[in-house]
């Protein structure tokens, strides 16, 4: 008989087939519906060890003994049993789980029990945002965490995430591994682990929080297949347009008569180069539009088949994604030059019960993903775009060739397009094996389980690059013939013999034990045993870091209203010295639900709940190189010995090695409420926090040259952040009027307790009780409105500073303006960050808007984005430079006096260019229409939704020439604007 | 039945997967880094390990090419300057030097070199070289120690007096908060390490398997060039001749060896060139390259597609400084100077230093005029005085590439010998024959006909000779540099506009006209930019450092 249930666990594996069940005895039928009367579909019904299903009427048969138990199980309802009789199997009603559960560490949690904090967004916000990468999709939806979206370069579409002022960890169905780079589609869940309890078990992993993804796994009811398309066009965001040739030409003038010179430009050529009379040899070249295409494309099709039978759950899902690039290509060119990347992934998720007690979890993900650049890197060419002036040079000089001219030997058409391309490929595989017995017959609610995980992943880049000639046109002042002189030449692709790879991967093995008791109403607990280890190969001239956990953890409710959680972990990494790898991690949790306390019953109609917890933790954290506790030898430099400059090989003592490096620590505190009113209709959380990192890696302030080599890390810093998170949301209704606004707000404070400081002359100089990584710089006092108030002020170093100068303060007063002038040049004020998301559903009409920013943000605006003139005199220049000083503007400029040889003084790190960067991004809006049933049925079809929306629509920032994320010179990001169609079956 | 197998495979995977972590099938720390035990091996009969340690502390020996933004250091004296704008050099010719930023801070360099040297000495008595090697042993340790030696010469040179540490090697726990020994004890350390060390080094001539190492002579030559430098105007303040004689003594005792070990080249551009001349006593070594010509070569020239950088900008002062080839100074009206062709018939060694315009490079006169290839105008790097440095490089008068040739940067030559001679013995007793030997030899080999010196030269007189023929000698060697500096004479020369020559082409006629013009004011700022400071970086972190005067 059980090889039978085998062979159609093992037919489902391969077909993902439904299985039909098999019955004898009475026959009974009924009807499985929620309080409300909501007939319930997919639920469960286990008898002698069989399992049935509810249909879309939560219609059900079955047929057994009578007063055989009867179990009706369905996720997110409180199971029920009840013994088998006609009338007892006419009308099953499931309660719902108060509140929704939550996806922790390794179970999952009903709210109403929690203690830890966290934060969650779950698949139906995920898919609205048509991203390569889910952390762009995650940005202003989970409080505490910062996403910053810095570049949009399709290939490299990442961005950094902040957890309350770390970067997590990034964990896939509890392993660690950094898959971001997903379809939305596959992923149930998105938790952002906060507290010192919710990452306890990490052991030495824990201290940074963790952004712990579970992937789906099979629906219970029917099959259902999903198939989505979806395709969009992209517009890069804030490219400022730089100053026309004419201006640029004026101003530059200007910037050599300030430092002293001559004019450079006369007239005619400013004349010239305004009417383009001249193109060859005064040229004004749109860069952008030469180069970058306005629009490029984006697309993605999902296809994914989820359900569940009585022995198995399964979830299948193929996902195409590509994306375009922006860059212009040659059609003469028999290769593709332009950005771009595609993508292709599969996950099969199937949970097969072998026995009544033994299941099976088989976890298959495959990615092939990769891309195209044009043979110098794509931010190489926007690094071109803003540091090349208009006049730079014309794009052909005669027929083809490209021009150029002394200064910039090369071309930025010949980069894009004319430096051959690169290849990039990446190839993911996971396999995740789990098997879980439950030993009830031992003891009820005990289980086991076994899992491990294999991860590896290969990439590979191709460059065939190739050299391009250009020609400056040179013309005799004389006899006006006309000369090219040749920079560089036209060469073939460049083929390297080797492509260069990098090989990871990692294994992971997993050994757990769980227990669950409910002692009538009054105690339950749950206990947790866990012991795992992971090897990691990173590169494959090292040994691999490995990383060993064991841990327990156990929680108790004693009537549901006193909560208690403990969790301990003892953990290990093979990075330090022998005899120091292991640390104990210990955490706690309490609450109270006050709000179901007997006293309480009066105000129960309106306050459905009121939650006080707390938690405690010790966590770790891995900052060490490579066995860096060991001296090492190697590394050295060779010389060149003898009348054959033989060139013969040196070796030299390594980094010097600190015997006792280990893990940095972090004590976690967290407070939170939870209230809920009017049945949860609004709901609050407020969490605060005050996380005390020590311990941490740092090089000793007094790191003298007298050693003779650079200081070891020891653990020395202390840090503490500190912040204030809300989270809230408002659920209504109204007829067919569904509405919800839901807000997420965090303030975060960082403080340098202990930096281990020089003997700094100037207690403004202290890094110690400043915000961690606080900018230093001169303190700014607006610009010098004369060349007699210059002359009297302090200036910086061996400058002679002007009207129009940045005036600085002298903070010591020496009447110099140097090195020890340099204090704090930004507020220290706690940073903001928010989301707020609002939406309605109406009919088949749905929609949902998301909001995010940051606010008390500030950045250095100074670069060639912004200055004039950089790269002494070749780089471009800005609108923002018209701002300029100059004598008749001196009471209204906000820009200094131009300037080519003097800028250090104007550009040096300060105030000035320190500005604010906050901003409020309309990050995400989706419309969308779904058919009514009774057309989608008439196609055979059970949904069919149609769906509009964009992602990065619209930005407020005071920066207004720059984007506040995208502040370097990197590929702008892009506003997408997205439509597509989901049809399920 | 079939659910007691599966328990089983459960349990065993459970125990095995615990047995797996417990089971390291690999080394448990990384054994593919060397450690201690086998750079300093005992059973190593050839000490491979250590060998290497000590090649690598030869590179720590200073390198004057591509030394600051690629300039010459001697881009901050008043020979040249960079041609680039608001490069970190022109902080030395503009006085804009700071404790906090310095191009040329090689402290920690210094120190790092001297850890390694210390290392060397502690470790390199555990090895055991069979008998056919022993000897090697020896050379290794007094080669480390004068490594060690050269290095506080750097740092002194710069510095003045620095913490001495010995031979010890220090932990990173230790208290470093060391005091500035004075200048004189770095001074009498120096000398007497290299008295000490001297016989214990290889014998000149150095056979050309272990060309490059150091040699008795190089241990001789820098106990010279400290000693100079001790009895010089900067630190000599009391003029004590005995300092000077002390001084006349070391270069004097090369000289007495010479025979056979040490000789100046016939002709002036193979002391740079040769690899085993007998001129070079010690030389930072390097494979053969282009990199110089590339640098330094003016920047219309392009070699291989590939265009020269034309870094440094000699001076008009420096050019003047040439003499006409019949050994008179420009200045002299006998001489035949004409203002107006200015480059003919000059000393052969100023075609060997300065590219001027109409000097036929790669194929082509170079052209400095306004306008021309290489003084294109606008803002690209192009020379500021126009000229460019031609020394050093390899002979590319035709062809369209460079040649890869030796550039050996020379630290200890003999003709520095001879001058060193010629200035410490005129110092001490006066321009007797002998002084006016050493300094004749070197006008005899440079190619000036008649080479001789008039009779009867003043000390006063000599010495300005000698400070000519060390100008014009060693021009871009980081030797005038040093010596504007411990001759005092910088706040002299470097406190003037320094110029350059603008030359114009009459664009019918193309008749060139030379106009001398000032572009840049050199500033020298008395007395803290006669000892460069002690790194802020250093100063806030060891508060028994004194910081040198004026800083």
């Amino acid at each position: 008989m059980r090889n039978i249930y085998l062979f159609y666990a093992i037919l489902l594996l391969l077909f993902n087939l439904p299985a039909t069940s098999y019955g004898q005895s009475v026959q009974f039928e009924g009807i499985v519906s929620d309080q409300s009367g909501q007939a319930l579909e997919g639920v469960t019904i286990t008898v002698d060890g069989t399992d049935f299903t509810t249909d879309r009427l939560g219609h059900f048969q079955l047929s057994t003994t009578l007063g055989a138990a009867v179990r009706f199980s369905l996720d997110g309802y409180q199971v029920k049993t009840v013994s088998a009789s006609k009338e007892n199997l006419k009308e099953i009603k499931l309660e719902q789980i108060a509140g929704k559960t939550v996806n922790l560490l390794y179970q999952k949690v009903s709210k109403s029990r929690l203690l830890q904090s966290v934060a969650e967004v779950g698949n139906e916000d995920l898919v609205k945002a048509p991203v390569n990468n889910v952390r762009n999709a995650i940005a202003g939806r989970l409080a505490g965490l910062k996403v910053n979206n810095g570049s949009g370069n399709p290939i490299f579409d990442g961005a950094s995430l902040t957890l309350r002022g770390q970067t997590p960890g990034i964990m896939v169905d509890g392993v660690f591994r950094d898959y971001l780079s997903m379809a939305p589609e596959e992923i149930e869940s998105i938790t952002v682990l906060k507290d010192g309890l919710s990452t306890a078990l990490l052991g030495q992993r824990g201290s940074n929080g963790v952004v712990s993804i579970k992937t789906r796994s099979g629906q219970p009811g029917r099959l259902q297949i999903s198939l989505k398309a979806q395709t969009g066009v992209q517009k890069p965001l804030q490219i400022q347009r730089p100053l026309g040739a004419a201006q640029w030409a004026t101003l530059f003038n200007e910037a050599m008569v300030n430092d002293g010179g001559s004019r450079v430009y006369s007239d005619a050529d400013i004349q010239a180069y305004q009417n383009g009379t001249d193109p060859l040899g005064h040229p004004n070249v749109d860069w952008f539009n030469t180069i970058l295409e306005p629009k490029s494309w984006y697309s993605r099709y999902n296809l994914y088949a989820s359900g569940a039978s009585k022995t198995a759950k399964y979830f299948t899902s193929v996902d195409l994604l590509s994306n375009d690039g922006l860059f212009k290509t040659d059609d003469k060119n028999p290769y593709n030059t332009n950005t771009n990347f595609n993508r292709v992934s599969i996950r099969s998720n199937i949970e097969a019960s072998l026995t009544k007690t033994l299941s099976l979890n088989v976890g298959v993900y495959g990615r092939i993903q990769g891309g195209n650049e044009p043979g110098t890197s794509s931010d190489n060419i926007f690094n071109a775009l803003y540091s090349t002036p208009n006049n730079a040079y014309p794009v052909f000089v005669r027929g083809d060739s490209l021009g150029t001219s002394s200064d910039y030997q090369s071309n930025i058409w010949g980069l894009s397009t004319r430096s051959g391309y690169t290849q990039r490929y990446n190839r993911d595989l996971s396999f995740d094996v789990a098997l879980k017995k439950t030993l009830d017959a031992v003891l009820p609610g005990l289980w086991v389980r076994v899992a491990g995980t294999y991860n590896t992943s290969l990439s590979e880049v191709t460059n065939r690059n190739k050299t391009y000639a250009s020609f400056q046109r040179l013309v005799n002042s004389s006899t006006s013939a006309v000369t090219y002189q040749q920079y560089s030449a036209n060469g073939q692709l460049g083929n390297p013999s080797g492509i260069s790879q990098s090989i990871s991967r990692n294994v992971y093995l997993d050994v757990r034990a769980g227990y669950s008791k409910d002692w009538a109403t009054d105690h339950s607990l749950d206990v947790l045993l866990i012991g795992n280890t992971q090897n990691v190969v990173s590169a494959y001239a090292n040994l691999p870091a490995i990383y060993n956990v064991v841990g327990t953890q156990a929680s108790y409710a004693y009537k549901n209203r006193y909560l208690a959680e403990v969790a301990l972990s003892y953990s290990g990494f093979n990075g330090y010295a022998p005899g120091k790898r292991w640390g104990f991690f210990p955490s706690i949790g309490l609450g109270w639900v006050i709000s179901d306390e007997p006293f309480m019953a009066g105000t129960k109609n309106w306050l459905s709940n009121l939650k006080l917890r707390t938690t405690y933790g010790r966590n770790g954290n891995i900052n060490v190189g490579y066995f860096a506790y060991g001296q090492y030898y190697g590394g050295g430099n060779s010389y060149v010995i003898g009348s054959g400059a033989t060139s013969v090989s040196g070796v030299t003592m390594g980094a010097l090695a600190n015997p006792d490096i280990t893990w940095e620590k972090a004590d976690k505190i967290n407070v939170g409420m939870d209230l809920g009113l009017f049945h949860d209709k609004f709901t609050l959380s407020v969490d605060y926090y005050n996380n005390r990192f020590f311990d941490l890696a740092q090089v000793r302030g007094k790191n003298t040259g007298l050693l003779g080599t650079a200081y070891p890390n020891e653990n020395i810093g202390r840090e503490r952040y500190t912040g204030t998170e809300f989270e809230l949301t408002y659920n209504g209704k109204s007829g067919d009027f569904n509405y919800f606004v839901s807000g997420n707000f965090t303030a975060r404070r960082s403080k340098s307790l202990y930096f281990d400081e020089v003997n700094q002359p100037y207690s403004y100089m202290n890094r110690t009780g400043q915000q961690v990584g606080q900018a230093f710089g001169y303190i700014a006092q607006g610009l010098f409105s004369s060349d007699a108030e210059a002359a009297a002020s302090p200036s910086t170093e061996g400058y002679v500073a002007k009207g129009g100068d940045i005036k600085y303060a002298d903070l010591n007063g020496d009447g110099v303006i140097n090195y020890l002038d340099v204090a704090p040049i930004t507020p220290n004020k706690p940073i903001l960050i928010y989301g707020v998301s609002f939406g309605f559903s109406w009919k088949g009409l749905d929609l949902s808007v998301l909001v995010e920013g940051n606010a008390n943000r500030y950045a250095n605006i100074g670069g060639n984005r912004t200055f004039a003139f950089t790269n002494n005199g070749k780089g471009q220049a800005w609108p923002i430079d018209l701002e300029r000083w100059t004598p008749q503007t001196a009471a209204t400029a906000t820009f200094p006096r131009l300037s080519i040889a003097n800028a250090a003084h104007n550009q040096a790190t300060s105030s000035f260019w320190y500005r604010s960067a906050s901003y409020v991004r309309l990050k995400n809006a989706e419309i969308g229409y779904t058919l009514p049933l009774k057309w989608s049925t008439k196609l055979k079809l059970s949904n069919v939704r149609f769906f509009v929306n964009g992602q990065n629509l619209l930005t407020a920032t005071p920066l207004d020439y720059l984007d506040p994320e995208g502040l370097t010179n990197q590929y702008p990001l892009q506003r997408v604007m997205n439509m597509g169609v989901n049809v399920k079956f | 039945m079939k659910t007691k197998y599966l328990n089983i495979l459960v349990l065993a995977g459970c125990v095995f997967t615990i047995a797996s972590c417990q089971k390291n099938l690999i080394e448990k720390e990384p054994l593919q880094n060397l450690k201690e035990d086998i750079v300093f091996d005992t059973t190593d009969s050839i000490g491979y390990y250590t060998e290497q340690f000590l090649n690598n502390i030869y590179t720590y020996v200073p390198n004057g090419y591509n030394r600051i933004d690629n300039n010459y250091l001697d881009a901050g004296s008043d020979d040249a300057i960079a041609s680039g704008l608001n490069t970190s050099i022109e902080s030395f010719t503009r006085s804009m030097l700071t404790a906090n930023n310095n191009p040329d801070d090689a402290f920690s360099k210094n120190y790092a070199g001297i850890r390694l040297a210390n290392i060397m000495l502690a470790n390199i008595d555990k090895i055991n070289l069979i008998s056919s090697n022993a000897a090697n042993k020896g050379y290794w340790k007094a080669e480390a120690r004068f490594l060690r030696t050269l290095f506080y010469f750097e740092l002194v040179k710069r510095f003045g007096g620095v913490p001495l540490i010995g031979d010890r090697v220090f932990s990173f726990t230790d208290d470093l908060n060391l005091p500035r020994n004075s200048y004189d004890e770095c001074v009498n350390y120096i000398v007497s390490e290299c008295d000490a060390v001297m016989p214990l080094l290889r014998k000149d001539p150095i056979d050309n398997t272990n060309l490059g190492r150091a040699t008795q002579g190089a241990a001789m030559a820098l106990k010279a060039r400290m000693l100079l430098y001790a009895a010089s105007p900067l630190y000599n303040t009391q003029n004590d001749l005995t300092k000077w004689t002390k001084a006349a003594d070391a270069a004097k005792a090369i000289m007495d060896i010479s025979s056979g070990k040490f000789a100046l080249e016939g002709t002036y551009a193979n002391a740079f060139l040769s690899r085993t001349s007998r001129e070079v006593i010690f030389a930072f070594q390097a494979a053969n390259s282009n990199t110089v010509e590339y640098i330094n070569s003016p920047v219309g020239y392009l070699a291989n597609n590939t265009v020269s950088q034309g870094r440094t900008s000699p001076t008009q002062e420096l050019v003047d400084a040439f003499e006409m080839a019949n050994g008179k100074a420009i200045t002299d009206a006998t001489s035949g100077y004409n203002e107006n062709n200015p480059y003919v018939n000059r000393d052969p060694r100023f075609y060997q230093t300065i590219f001027h315009n109409g000097m036929t490079w790669l194929g082509r006169g170079v052209e400095t005029f306004d306008g021309g290839r290489d003084r294109p105008g606008g803002v690209s790097t192009q020379t500021r005085t126009g000229y460019y440095a031609r020394k050093f490089m390899g002979s590319n008068t035709s062809g369209t590439t460079y040649a890869s040739v030796t550039h050996n940067f020379p630290i200890f030559r003999y003709a520095e010998v001879l001058l060193n001679y010629a200035e410490a013995k005129n110092e001490a007793s006066g321009p007797d024959a002998t002084v006016y030997a050493a300094v004749q030899a070197i006008r005899q080999r440079a190619g000036l006909n008649p080479f001789a010196l008039a009779a009867g030269l003043t000390q006063a007189q000599m010495r300005d000779v000698i400070r000519h023929e060390r100008r014009v000698e060693m021009a871009f060697e980081e030797q005038r540099f040093w010596d504007i500096r411990r001759w005092k004479i910088a706040e002299q020369v470097m406190n003037r506009p320094l110029t350059g020559i603008r030359i114009t082409k009459n664009t019918s006629t193309g008749v060139l006209s030379y106009a001398r013009v000032p572009v840049i004011t050199a500033v020298f700022t008395v007395p803290k930019m006669y000892l460069y400071p002690i790194p802020y970086s250093e100063m806030v972190k060891n508060n028994r450092l004194q910081q040198n005067p004026g800083w």
